[in-house]
């Protein structure tokens, strides 16, 4: 299970990756974290929605309410173009936090 | 018997007196409950257990309000333009005021030139405190140090207002154009003072 930490800092990367491939709403998003990390991070579901405002406050989302056929309502989120450059921005941060951890791995195997 | 609407209504009064409060956010945490309560009924879970799970996943009240409440302060940026559209219009306001003021003390050509100059420097001076104090005071990364120096400005322009009326501003003997003048002058460091301010407020938020 991953630290609370780690989680916490990935939720606005991941959260914009999810809305980069296409519209999503709340509980799609966390579906969609746990089952694409396996249910390694824990995410407390309705932290998810503090999020989600802060990033729509931030311009770089938006979203809408759609009425489904079952007459359920959802509010779907997708992705504007400030949320596209904090998305290229937050990978290229994760690459270099990454590329110097694993650096690290082969150096102490030489 | 179990009946969903009600636990749902009493669930939202839950989480209004919580203090989550505006009407679109419970809707939204409302039907995330629904899609979760769902899930676990498909899976072959009976409704109260179902609705207890879901609520459970949504997560404490409290930690969720203090979440809310985070994204809904203003941000430093938000501050930040306040900032600069309140002190610009106390430049204009002042700029108007003293402009009528030297206009009425029926100065001569001379007073009108040192005026309106005196005028431009003070502005000039402000706006380049303002531009430049946040990136003077984000290198002092003493926070004592920094407080020191607005206490230090502020103390210094109260005594300067002080030793101007008092002392300087009796023992001059000056046609109301000549007083307008050193008027003018006399007000660059009142004027220019929440520059430095805002430069401390800056530099910190920039520090932390």
């Amino acid at each position: 299970m991953l630290r609370k930490e780690l989680v916490a800092a990935s939720a606005e990367p991941l959260i914009l990756s999810i809305l980069a491939e296409g519209e999503s709403y709340g509980y799609a998003i966390i579906q969609e974290i746990k089952t694409r990390s396996q249910n390694r991070m824990e995410w407390t579901d309705g932290m998810l929605y503090p999020v989600l405002h802060r990033l729509e406050r931030k311009g770089q989302i938006k979203s809408r309410w759609v009425e489904a056929e079952s007459g359920r309502k959802r509010k779907y989120y997708s992705l504007k173009q400030p949320g596209k450059k904090a998305l290229a921005e937050h990978r290229e941060h994760w690459a270099i936090v990454h590329s110097v951890l694993t650096g690290f791995g082969h150096q102490s195997y030489v | 018997m179990f009946d969903l609407e009600q636990s749902i209504t009493a669930w939202r009064q839950q989480m209004l007196s919580a203090g989550i409060q505006t009407d679109a956010l419970l809707d939204e945490l409302e039907s995330h409950l629904r899609e979760e309560m769902a899930r676990q009924m498909r899976s072959g879970v009976a409704a109260p257990e179902a609705f207890a799970f879901a609520v459970s996943q949504i997560g404490s009240t409290e930690a969720l309000r203090a979440e809310f409440a985070k994204v809904n302060s203003p941000t430093a940026v938000q501050w930040r333009r306040w900032g600069v559209i309140g002190y610009s219009l106390e430049l204009v306001a002042y700029t108007v005021l003293q402009l009528r003021q030297l206009w009425r003390a029926e100065p001569s050509h001379q007073d009108l030139i040192l005026g309106i100059i005196g005028l431009a420097v003070t502005l000039g001076v402000a706006s380049a405190i303002w531009r430049l104090a946040p990136a003077v005071m984000g290198y002092i990364a003493n926070q004592a140090v920094r407080s020191g120096i607005v206490v230090a400005s502020c103390v210094s322009v109260v005594a300067w207002l002080v030793v101007f009326a008092r002392f300087i501003l009796p023992d001059l003997e000056l046609t109301s154009g000549q007083f307008a003048v050193v008027f003018l002058w006399a007000m660059l460091p009142p004027v220019a003072f929440p520059a430095v301010v805002s430069g401390l407020d800056q530099g910190q938020r920039e520090c932390a």
